[in-house]
């Protein structure tokens, strides 16, 4: 649905532009059709106008051909014939050109044939007059009789028809022709008027879809978010109820490992004491099998308070606070091994550390870890000469991995899976002691820096231990 | 010198009482060891209240060895209300427990202990403990005198 919402708004805007548009460029249309008719009219109106001048010179030129030939009748002054001649070579072109000019008008053919008819009626009178005149006949009763007069008010009586005619004609036409500019800026200023109502009802049409979808989107958006925050929040409560389950569980354990450690040992210091008073008071009294089981009954005590101390301190590793500090790594294993040459000044064991090995971590944890590492180098060569020792790094994909190296006894990989379980052992406790918890405290604590830890070995020619420190970062 | 003066034993376990006993022996020390098995009946002790009210005037004990895991009153609160009394306020106690955990030897220390021993679970190693404690409290360190008036 809001991939769709831009082609919509599109759409909208198309229709709101291309229709007004569209109205617009019919409306220019109608406009200039309108424009051509009032032109048209107004070519009219000039046309009748023209027409109206060659009536009025026709008029004229007969009227002068008709006084032109009276004066001469009268008077016998040749200087009357002037205008009638005149005007008779004028007339047929002037005629001609009225009757051109009349094309179109109305009635304009029976017109021109009446007044053709008249005219050449009056000129055959005329005519008739002149040749009277010239033969000295009878010529002055013909004038006398009002014929010719006649005849030329005729003339007149159809030049003033259709003069009216054609006066009434242009009238009309103009009249028509106001009409139609009146009716096209009325029809177009509503158009206009229309068209920006159309326009405007469009915009108000759109905006309001707009709008409306807007806020759609706006509450489906605040929608989402208010699910994403109840289920955030949901979440959070699950995670926050789980957290306190799980502190709640490590309360528990915590007390009751700490208990189980510490009301273990004072059995065990009573076991260890009583035997002891026991040797001390009646010693002198019990038989050799006697004090050797006592002795048996004292080294198991011993032996528990290690596993003790040792469980106590792996859980100590999964509960303490891992800290980020540089920690000279080579110092420690310096100091580790001083103190395993001080415990066992007789064991003639060569080492070889790389100096400088700096890594971040918890410096106590990382001594624990090194202690137990080099510590089981130590112990697993005891039993051969030329004893080795080696702590250096090398890098593999960027990362620093710290590698304790020993020529000792080794294990068989075959049981490299128990290696770092608790209890775990790969000798026998004749061999060489040890509780079995060492490792498991080892992996435990590389893992609390987020590194990783494996061990290589054969049987007989020694044991190679890689980890590394915060995996991710380095 | 503290030579006459007792040392109280506050510890609920017979047997570690018993071991207790004979190891302060070994060890050469004579002076009595007087014993209380909560911190109830240490407080009574001190203060001289309760069962414990016919000591009124007597001295304080030379050294208080005193055990965290206790019946009714822990040893933590013990010491507190040990240094809270102005009389008991610089009498020398000594923490001796089972426990290795930072947080009671902290909490301990912020309560105004004079020493932390952890008791070992190797009988000798604890003979040895208890000689070199009686050693330092009872014939080396200088107390201030009883009611705590320095």
């Amino acid at each position: 649905m809001p991939e769709t919402a831009p082609r919509r708004f599109r759409h909208l805007l198309l229709r709101a532009v291309l229709l007004p548009l569209g109205l617009l460029l019919l409306l220019a249309g109608i406009l200039l059709w309108s424009v051509s008719n009032l032109i048209r009219a107004q070519e009219d109106a000039r046309h009748s106008q023209q027409s109206l001048t060659r009536l009025e010179r026709a008029r004229q030129l007969l009227v002068d051909r008709e006084t032109g030939l009276r004066g001469y009748l009268l008077t016998g002054k040749p200087a009357f014939l002037e205008p009638y001649q005149t005007a008779g070579q004028e007339l047929p072109a002037v005629v001609d050109a009225l009757e051109r000019s009349m094309e179109g008008e109305p009635g304009q053919r029976a017109w021109m044939k009446e007044l053709r008819e008249r005219w050449r009626d009056w000129e055959r009178f005329a005519d008739e007059e002149l040749s009277l005149f010239h033969q000295g006949g009878d010529w002055l009763s013909v004038v006398r009789s009002g014929a010719g007069k006649d005849r030329m008010d005729a003339i007149r009586a159809t030049l003033d028809a259709i003069v009216a005619e054609t006066r009434q004609h242009a009238s009309l036409r103009g009249l028509e022709a106001e009409r139609a500019g009146r009716t096209v800026l009325l029809a177009g200023g509503l158009w206009t008027l229309a068209v920006g109502v159309l326009l405007a009802w469009f915009s108000r049409r759109q905006l309001i879809l707009l709008a409306r979808e807007y806020g759609a989107s706006l509450a489906r958006v605040h929608a989402q978010a208010d699910a994403l925050r109840a289920s955030e929040a949901r979440l959070e409560s699950r995670v926050a109820q789980r957290t306190h389950e799980l502190t709640v569980a490590n309360k528990e354990l915590e007390s009751f490992s700490y208990s189980v450690s510490h009301d273990l040992r004072s059995p065990l210091r009573a076991i260890d004491g009583f035997a002891q008073a026991l040797l001390e008071d009646d010693g002198p009294r019990l038989s050799p099998e006697g004090l050797r089981l006592l002795s048996r009954l004292q080294g198991a005590a011993t032996r528990m308070g290690q596993l003790i101390d040792d469980l106590l301190l792996l859980s100590r590793v999964t509960r303490a606070e891992v800290q980020r500090e540089p920690v000279d790594l080579s110092a420690l294993a310096t100091s580790v091994l001083q103190e395993l040459r001080q415990r066992e000044p007789a064991r003639d064991v060569t080492c070889s550390l790389q100096p400088g090995l700096v890594a971040r971590g918890d410096p106590r944890l990382l001594r624990v870890l090194l202690e137990n590492l080099l510590g089981n180098a130590w112990k697993f060569t005891s039993k051969r000469s030329g004893a080795h020792i080696e702590f250096f790094s090398e890098m593999v994909d960027g990362v620093p991995h710290y590698v304790v190296r020993d020529n000792g006894v080794g294990f068989d990989m075959a049981y490299a899976g128990k290696l770092f379980s608790p209890f775990q052992r790969m000798h026998k406790p004749s061999d060489f002691p040890g509780t079995g918890i060492g490792l498991a405290t080892v992996q435990r604590i590389v893992h609390r820096h987020r590194g990783d830890i494996s061990a290589q070995a054969t049987r007989g020619s020694g044991a190679i231990l890689r980890f590394t420190l915060q995996e991710a970062e380095a | 010198m503290n030579g006459s003066r007792s040392i109280l034993l506050v510890e609920d376990n017979p047997d570690d009482v018993d071991l207790t006993r004979r190891a302060f022996q070994r060890a050469g020390l004579t002076q009595p060891l007087e014993v209380v098995e909560d911190g109830v009946e240490a407080l009574d002790y001190l203060f001289a209240r309760e069962a414990h009210a016919h000591r009124a005037g007597a001295p304080l004990p030379a050294l208080v060895l005193l055990d965290l895991n206790l019946p009714r009153l822990d040893g933590h609160e013990v010491l507190r209300q040990i240094r809270a009394n102005p009389r008991t306020r610089f009498l020398p106690v000594v923490i001796l427990t089972s426990s290795d955990e930072e947080k009671d030897l902290v909490e301990s220390y912020s309560h105004g202990c004079n020493s932390y021993v952890r008791k070992p679970v190797s009988y000798n190693e604890f003979v040895e403990a208890a000689r070199q404690l009686g050693v330092y409290w009872l014939m080396l360190n200088r107390s201030p005198p009883a009611g705590g008036r320095a």
